[in-house]
């Protein structure tokens, strides 16, 4: 099962009219190996096609490594990234992606990683 | 009884003042100015990055910097030369200035002149640590530094001693307390010639050069205790006559010249402590322990909550373990020699300081082992951000661990355990030289050895979690 991620309101710049879903499975996220969505619509909750997409994943602890992948639309309005969680603990997923009609978007997801059961 | 042969100060066979290139490094009048003006940049360049850089904490050099590298280099520096980090300690150099304001003679408190501000310093500091997550927040730990800054300046101008690095600074404390492990102290080089001396500059100071600011005395040093190494006594004396000398591995612990007063000893024994809880704030079950608190206490607040934790963790268990093996080890000594609390205490209670930095060392060296290199990334970052280009022209964000993660683990036990057998062979030579017979000795040591043990155990534990980087990013819903 998928569930949305938490979002953050400080440190982005997401155009008005889009809304992005986050989504991570397995869900709740554990160590280990993980697949996360992304889900870009507008108003009209149309997919809003994705032109390139690049993720950072940090730990909001100093001195950790960040994750770092890009990801190409799998379907309209929607990327997928393969990622391997190392360490259990909050972290903060940034994104930055370019729209097929040029606009910028950042935006930056807070999510917790369980240790694995 | 303390054996006499050892309370002697170390005979200064290897003096690091002699030696011909560092010698004269350390000697010279402004190596401590050189090394502060370091330190100093590093202080301004966190101020800078953490007020005005990017507030994730991995990407930024003021959170790095102090929560991974400070952290890391300090228990390194203590453990393979001595109290390094006082002596660079940026906070100390608006002194001169709060000097010029401060009014003759006016003294810190006599009330306060222990290291019970300095215990309560620690305990805030770890609390705030935990409560605003200041490993996660660039922000709040520039105003950590600026806060250090204004207290250093504060206290440096209310009185005319350095009551803030012998009395106050909880990061002073620390590192006094596992600098009595440390392989180097000052020393008279010939006490003859301390004791014809009539000026006493390394104390008073002459016109041209600082006396000690903590006021200790080198003929009458035994410990590195509020020694901040910065070599003014060196430089004070007319006759040449300090030494930065080598000294037996334990000398002070074993030394039996640890003072009878419960602040040292709670100092001791609470760092341990608090060594256990902060790695304890690091792993998944301080989760449950927050929600069973919450749930059952209604405790909201999780400022609250990790109040009652630390309270107990870092208040009420040492204090427990301290009082309950002092306790225990009188009751088990035979009543015609039986000795006060506080010469037990006074005895045992060194042998917590190889322990504590054992736990120290793996908790700040996993840090330092798994992100040691993300300051390279993170200043390359720094200084794109800036225009320059330097460092290179893209972060190399793939630089991370300093050692494979798989030798973590195993190095942290080496740690843990070699500062418990470390500790048992201090409470046994203190058992021993206490003038009992074995089996007396025995009784008596053993209290102290079951807490050590147990809290080495508490460690493995905790180590042996994964760790659950926990933190809120500034504005994070």
């Amino acid at each position: 099962m998928l569930s949305a991620c938490q979002r953050r309101s400080q440190g982005t710049d997401l155009p008005a009219d889009i809304d992005l879903v986050c989504t991570v499975d397995p869900s709740p996220a554990v160590v280990g190996p993980a697949q996360v969505t992304f889900s870009l619509t507008d108003s009209t909750g149309a997919p809003v096609r994705i032109e390139s997409f690049r993720l950072r994943a940090d730990m909001t602890h100093a001195g950790m490594a960040p994750l770092l992948a890009s990801g190409v639309e799998a379907e309209p309005g929607e990327i997928v990234v393969e990622l391997d969680w190392p360490m259990s603990g909050d972290w903060v997923l940034s994104v930055q992606a370019t729209l097929a009609d040029g606009r910028e978007l950042s935006r930056e997801i807070s999510l917790t990683v369980q240790a694995t059961p | 009884m303390a054996a006499p042969s050892l309370a002697r100060p170390p005979t200064p066979r290897l003096d690091l003042l002699r030696l011909p290139w560092l010698g004269r490094v350390l000697r010279w009048r402004w190596s401590r100015l050189a090394l502060q003006g370091f330190f100093l940049c590093m202080a301004v360049l966190v101020l800078y990055d953490g007020f005005t850089g990017p507030q994730l904490a991995p990407a930024n050099t003021a959170t790095v910097l102090v929560w991974v590298h400070y952290r890391g280099f300090v228990v390194l520096a203590l453990l393979l030369v001595g109290n390094l980090f006082c002596a660079g300690c940026p906070f100390a150099l608006p002194r001169t200035l709060a000097r010029r304001l401060a009014r003759p003679g006016r003294r810190f408190p006599r009330l306060l002149r222990n290291k019970w501000v300095s215990i309560a310093g620690l305990f805030f500091l770890f609390w705030l640590y935990e409560w605003l997550d200041l490993w996660a927040s660039p922000l709040l730990t520039a105003w950590l530094v600026v806060a250090y800054f204004a207290g250093s300046f504060l206290l440096e101008a209310l009185y005319s001693e350095s009551p803030f690095c012998k009395y106050v600074c909880p990061l002073g404390a620390f590192n006094f307390t596992y600098s009595t492990g440390s392989p180097f102290m000052i020393a008279a080089r010939d006490l003859n010639t301390c004791r014809d001396c009539t000026g006493k500059e390394c104390l008073r100071g002459s016109h041209a050069v600082s006396g000690c600011g903590t006021e200790l005395f080198v003929p009458q040093i035994r410990s590195n205790m509020d020694c901040v190494l910065c070599l003014d006594c060196v430089r004070a004396c007319p006759y040449d006559n300090v030494a930065l000398a080598a000294r037996p591995p334990a000398f002070e612990w074993l030394s039996g010249l640890w003072p009878q007063r419960w602040d040292r000893a709670f100092l001791v024994v609470g760092l341990a402590f608090f060594a256990l809880s902060n790695a304890f704030g690091m792993v998944p079950p301080v989760r449950t322990v927050e929600a069973w608190l919450r749930d059952h206490l209604g405790m909201e607040s999780d400022g609250m909550r990790l109040l009652v934790l630390f309270a107990v963790g870092n208040l009420a268990l040492p204090a427990m373990a301290l009082l309950g093996a002092a306790w225990g080890s009188r009751r088990l000594t035979p009543g015609a020699v039986r000795p006060t609390m506080k010469a037990l205490v006074a005895r045992y209670a060194p042998g917590f300081v190889p322990v504590g930095f054992g736990l120290w060392l793996a908790h700040y060296g996993f840090h330092v082992a798994v992100g040691g290199l993300t300051i390279v990334p993170v200043l390359q970052s720094f200084m794109l951000d800036h225009g320059n280009t330097w460092l290179g022209t893209a972060p190399d964000w793939a630089l991370g661990a300093l050692l494979p993660i798989e030798w973590v683990f195993p190095l942290q036990v080496i740690a843990v355990l070699g500062g418990l057998f470390v500790g048992l062979a201090v409470v046994a030579r203190a058992g021993l030289r206490s003038g009992l017979p074995p089996d007396g000795a025995l009784r008596q040591l053993l209290p102290w050895a079951l807490v050590l043990t147990l809290i080495t155990i508490a460690a493995l534990s905790i180590f042996n979690l994964p760790m659950d980087m926990r933190g809120t990013v500034q504005g994070s819903g």
